[in-house]
């Protein structure tokens, strides 16, 4: 009976209520030459808007981004997106670098708020 | 004659004497101080047990002697069937009794699980709440949301009256699923339905450029469903915005706008559907990473070289 009640009392204040959304997951895929994708997984539900964060460093520069980054301007050693209202699923950024990157090299971070508990969170983009 | 005082008769005698004499069940009930019904039933049982009093009277009533009217149950006949208690007697006899208690209790039952149904029916009844959620501040001239959020039970389908005034120098509009504007001075109203239990009423509301730092913009408003709901609901929530010279999504009065400040500017106030503020401006001082309050335009202009990571 004891361990009963204390499995209740664990449901009732851990598992319903403000039980946080999945994670968005996000990791760079490098292609030929310069180029590296970022690959984010939107789980759902979605966040309300996301931001990609990209750090160039080391003598690197953004040649292209499809999409490009707000503003526009490639220049600069922080980028960054904008999503608003994304879709549950697969979003990804192409970037073409100067020169070929290496794995590891790229440093990026996501943030958002959680769309179920309204906390922030703030991810870096796994290599 | 029985133990606890009372006489078994003879209903038959009884009904044939009566009736012998031309007498009426009414006459003798008003001799014998009950009713009608009593006497009816002492002539249709074939040997109730009366109270020897009554018998008496009844004996009186009838002018007949009473030794004859008495009744001599046959053997076996003790059954609750031929020997009814007299319900006007004020003894009663213990099965009576235990009867008379087993049918009080049942209803007393019966009356709490009414109470209960009505009480749980009165709670299942949908109950409305609304909240007002809004910035802590504003500047002169500038835009900022207002967020009505209504939550009830998933079935509650009536329509509703959302009402909103607005007391101070501002104007207020909604957009429309066109991207439109809607302009409805400073008292909005609507009408919805909740999906799912749950509206949102998104409005937007411009002070006035003369409104002064440290002036107040004071909101109050109320809904209204069926009359069978609660009638002007009053909106929760916030009540008042801050004239200042600080952007409504800058929550830390930093001159700055955060990655944090505007996700938490598109959280609360972007609708995951249907038509959303335009916050180009707000993205460009957020991109600008500072910005400052232009006098002479009325406006924040961002400031890139203050910029803050």
């Amino acid at each position: 009976m004891a361990r009963l009640m204390i499995i209740l009392f664990a449901l009732f204040f851990f598992v319903t209520p403000g039980q946080a959304s999945p994670k968005v997951h996000s990791q760079y895929v490098h292609g030929s030459g310069n180029a590296v994708t970022l690959q984010v997984s939107v789980p759902r539900p979605a966040p309300t808007a996301l931001i990609f964060t990209q750090k160039v460093q080391g003598g690197q520069r953004l040649v292209s981004a499809r999409p490009a980054p707000v503003g526009g301007k490639l220049s600069g050693s922080t980028l960054k997106w904008l999503f608003k209202r994304p879709r549950p699923g697969a979003l990804s950024i192409h970037m073409q670098f100067a020169k070929p990157v290496r794995p590891g090299q790229l440093q990026g971070f996501l943030n958002y708020r959680d769309p179920a508990t309204g906390s922030r969170v703030h991810l870096q983009v796994g290599n | 004659m029985n133990n606890s005082g009372s006489v078994d008769i003879n209903g038959e005698k009884i009904r044939q004497v009566r009736e012998e004499r031309g007498l009426t069940q009414l006459y003798l009930a008003t001799v014998v101080e009950v009713t009608t019904d009593t006497i009816s039933r002492w002539e249709n049982r074939r040997y109730p047990s009366i109270k020897l009093e009554n018998a008496k009277k009844l004996a009186e009533a009838l002018e007949f002697p009473l030794e004859e009217l008495l009744g001599v149950p046959d053997e076996g006949a003790g059954t609750p069937d031929n020997h009814e208690q007299e319900v006007d007697d004020q003894t009663l006899p213990p099965s009576l009794w235990l009867t008379l208690r087993k049918r009080w209790i049942s209803g007393v039952l019966l009356l709490c699980l009414a109470c209960g149904g009505i009480l749980f029916f009165w709670l299942q009844q949908p109950t409305l709440t609304a909240r007002r959620i809004m910035p802590a501040q504003t500047a002169p001239n500038l835009s900022f949301p207002v967020i009505v959020e209504l939550i009830g039970p998933i079935q509650f389908k009536k329509s509703m009256l959302i009402r909103e005034d607005i007391q101070g120098q501002a104007e207020t509009h909604s957009i429309l699923a066109d991207g439109t504007h809607k302009s409805f001075g400073q008292s909005p109203r609507w009408i919805g339905r909740l999906r799912r239990g749950k509206a949102r009423f998104l409005y937007v509301v411009t002070p006035g450029k003369k409104v002064s730092p440290g002036q107040l913009l004071t909101f109050s408003g109320n809904v209204m469903s069926s009359k069978e709901q609660r009638l002007g609901d009053p909106i929760q929530g916030a009540t008042s915005i801050q004239i200042s010279l600080y952007h409504w999504a800058d929550t830390n009065r930093d001159y700055s706008i955060s990655d944090d400040e505007i996700l938490i500017a598109y959280e609360t106030f972007s609708p995951r559907r249907g038509p959303s503020i335009d916050f180009t401006a707000l993205e460009q001082l957020w991109l600008a990473g500072s910005y400052t309050w232009n006098t002479g335009s009325q406006t924040f202009d961002p400031v890139p070289s203050q910029k803050k990571e």
